[in-house]
């Protein structure tokens, strides 16, 4: 049935309360000014050329790189093995096991954050970027989970069946069969990794120490200054990244069929 | 030797005569395989796969046990020591007005923006998933998924720009004569912050939840009579009850663990819960109290999901629900 009068007023309203916030950071960060005014004055590039001119803008984008690829590999290595596992191989207990590694979804944030540091402080680790890096892969585990099962669910298993037949070894199963088709899970997974690695906050603000801070954390420290416009890039460059990831979700990532599946 | 044969000898790849180099590559992967004698593993792949992700969530585990250890002992903060095994750190969380007042405007906040964003979120899903055209479902599905990816800062930063001093809305309220009203620091300016989150959330959640009711049960439900209030309170959102709990649950132990926003929104005046125990933490360096206090919210957050679940199915069993129509049916009759 189409939707109503009210549901889509609703809409409408939730359209433009999610997505004017957005458009006024990327117009707000082309202001040629100091601060961010409304309404906007002028027109320039400034704060872009600022964001790799700046040092200390430069270092912190560096840093919320690494932390984000380190995220994306440790996903990778623990995650990817860790679902094919649970899914495909005879493991008991695997709700269990499941719910044991989303852990780090489950548990408040806070929380979370707070016992990496009574922990990494006791083992002395805190003074590396590697410790934040592994802290983010741990609480954004689930989602290459996630993904990946979502993948193995789209996966038919008979079609290894079909190249072993057809004269195919376990590992040209693997590599030919399993892999392309679990592939978009994979990557998707790993997308989601690098972007919430590089957008995590909470945990990184407690345990980065000065030297080594994110972006996220270099943006929160900023803000109780002046609104300055390079803040507004940065949201920018987040906002175009999410944009990317987003398209790619929807194009590749099957997300329609994943929101619109049915039910039993 | 054919390349069979010396397959089969057990060779390694990189002896061989003029094999194409992907096979090459292939052919090595096997024979890395075969030495470290993987096979030999069988029944056991799985748990050994399983292994690395349980090592790594693992060492959360220890220091969530770690943090609940500390949050037990008694710290003395003039010789900045630890003492032994107590209760006073949950003793004096729970006992401070000063504590007791944030947590309970957490909690109201945190309730009053579940509750909204599920209602709006109700309309967006709805539309999301009986909208004709195919682009109007992917433009809303671009739009709903974009704040999760931007982070939290990002978004807290956006409504910082719209709402601060010299953002948007003071100069639209300027603009229209009701003077330049800033919303930091107060409960809306933090609450519509949470929303640009809970509000996608909630309707990522809802969709698959409401795309599970049958479209030809809201004809049938207008073809009975129904105007369309009553089809939704008894046919769709019965329906979608687990959608709805699902939904509520995450948006309201996000709410409560929120960090970013309250502080950036709240200006310093209005903190949450977990802006306390960062307070605690680092101005305070009491980490024993600040442990205490986040095992205290785990507590709450898990009480709180808990009665949430409970009141998601408390009520009709199953097969009550999924026969809609005869409550609709009495409904309109004792109406008509």
């Amino acid at each position: 049935m189409k939707p109503g009068l009210v549901p889509r007023t609703l809409t409408v309203l939730s359209i433009v309360f999610l997505v004017v916030p957005t458009v006024i950071v990327i117009v707000a960060s082309f202001t040629a000014g100091q601060t961010i005014v409304f309404p906007p004055q002028g027109f320039s590039l400034a704060s872009y050329t600022h964001l790799i001119t700046q040092p200390d803008v430069r270092r912190p984008v560096v840093d919320s790189l690494f932390v984000g690829l380190e995220s994306v590999l440790i996903g990778l290595l623990v995650g990817v093995p860790a679902t094919l596992a649970l899914y495909r191989h005879r493991v008991r207990a695997r709700v269990l096991l499941n719910a044991f590694l989303a852990l780090g979804f489950s548990t408040p944030l806070i929380v979370s954050a707070i016992a990496f540091l009574l922990l990494f402080t006791q083992l002395r680790v805190l003074n590396h970027l590697t410790t934040v890096g592994f802290a983010v892969a741990v609480v954004n585990l689930p989602f290459i989970l996630w993904s990946v099962a979502a993948a193995i669910g789209a996966h038919n298993p008979e079609l290894e069946e079909a190249a072993a037949t057809l004269g195919a070894e376990e590992v040209q199963q693997c590599v030919f069969v399993t892999l392309p088709s679990l592939g978009s899970g994979i990557i998707l997974g790993s997308f989601l990794m690098f972007v919430f690695g590089i957008t995590e906050f909470l945990v990184s603000f407690i345990l980065v120490n000065v030297n080594d801070i994110t972006l996220p954390v270099y943006m929160f420290g900023s803000l109780r200054q002046t609104l300055s416009p390079i803040l507004a890039a940065v949201g920018s460059f987040y906002i175009v990244v999410a944009m990317v990831i987003c398209i790619f979700a929807v194009r590749f990532g099957r997300a329609e069929q994943f929101l619109f599946r049915s039910h039993q | 030797m054919s390349s069979a044969e010396q397959a089969v000898s057990g060779k390694p790849p990189w002896r061989r005569g003029d094999v194409a180099a992907r096979w090459l590559v292939l052919d090595a992967i096997v024979w890395l395989f075969r030495t470290l004698r993987l096979r030999r593993l069988g029944r056991a792949t799985g748990y050994v796969m399983v292994a690395p992700g349980l090592a790594v969530v693992g060492v959360l585990a220890a220091s969530l046990v770690y943090l609940t250890w500390i949050a037990l002992h008694k710290f003395d903060a003039y010789l900045f020591q630890q003492r032994g095994f107590s209760l006073e750190n949950f003793r004096e969380a729970i006992r401070s007005g000063y504590y007791r007042n944030i947590f309970v405007r957490t909690l109201e906040v945190s309730c009053a923006v579940t509750a909204a964003a599920l209602a709006i979120a109700l309309a967006l899903a709805y539309t999301m998933v009986r909208s004709r055209s195919r682009w109007a479902r992917i433009g809303l599905l671009v739009v709903v998924f974009l704040p999760f990816l931007v982070g939290e800062v990002v978004r807290a930063y956006s409504w910082l720009v719209m709402i601060g001093g010299n953002g948007a809305i003071p100069w639209f309220t300027h603009l229209i004569g009701l003077g330049r009203t800033s919303l930091l620091g107060t409960a809306i300016g933090v609450s519509l912050g949470l929303m640009q989150l809970m509000l996608p959330l909630c309707a990522l959640t809802l969709v698959p939840a409401i795309h599970a009711v049958d479209p030809e049960l809201e004809q049938a439900a207008a073809v009975m009579g129904a105007r369309s209030w009553q089809t939704w309170r008894y046919v769709i959102l019965p329906l979608a009850r687990p959608g709805l709990t699902a939904a509520a649950a995450v948006s309201f132990t996000l709410c409560m663990t929120a960090y970013a926003t309250p502080a950036l929104l709240g200006n310093g005046e209005y903190d949450f819960i977990g802006n306390t125990i960062q307070l605690v933490y680092f101005g305070q360096s009491n980490e024993y109290l600040g442990s205490a206090m986040g095992v205290l919210v785990l507590i709450a957050v898990t009480i709180g999901v808990a009665i949430i679940f409970w009141a998601g199915s408390h009520g009709r069993t199953a097969a009550e629900r999924r026969r809609p129509l005869a409550r609709l049916r009495q409904a309109i009759g004792r109406t008509a």
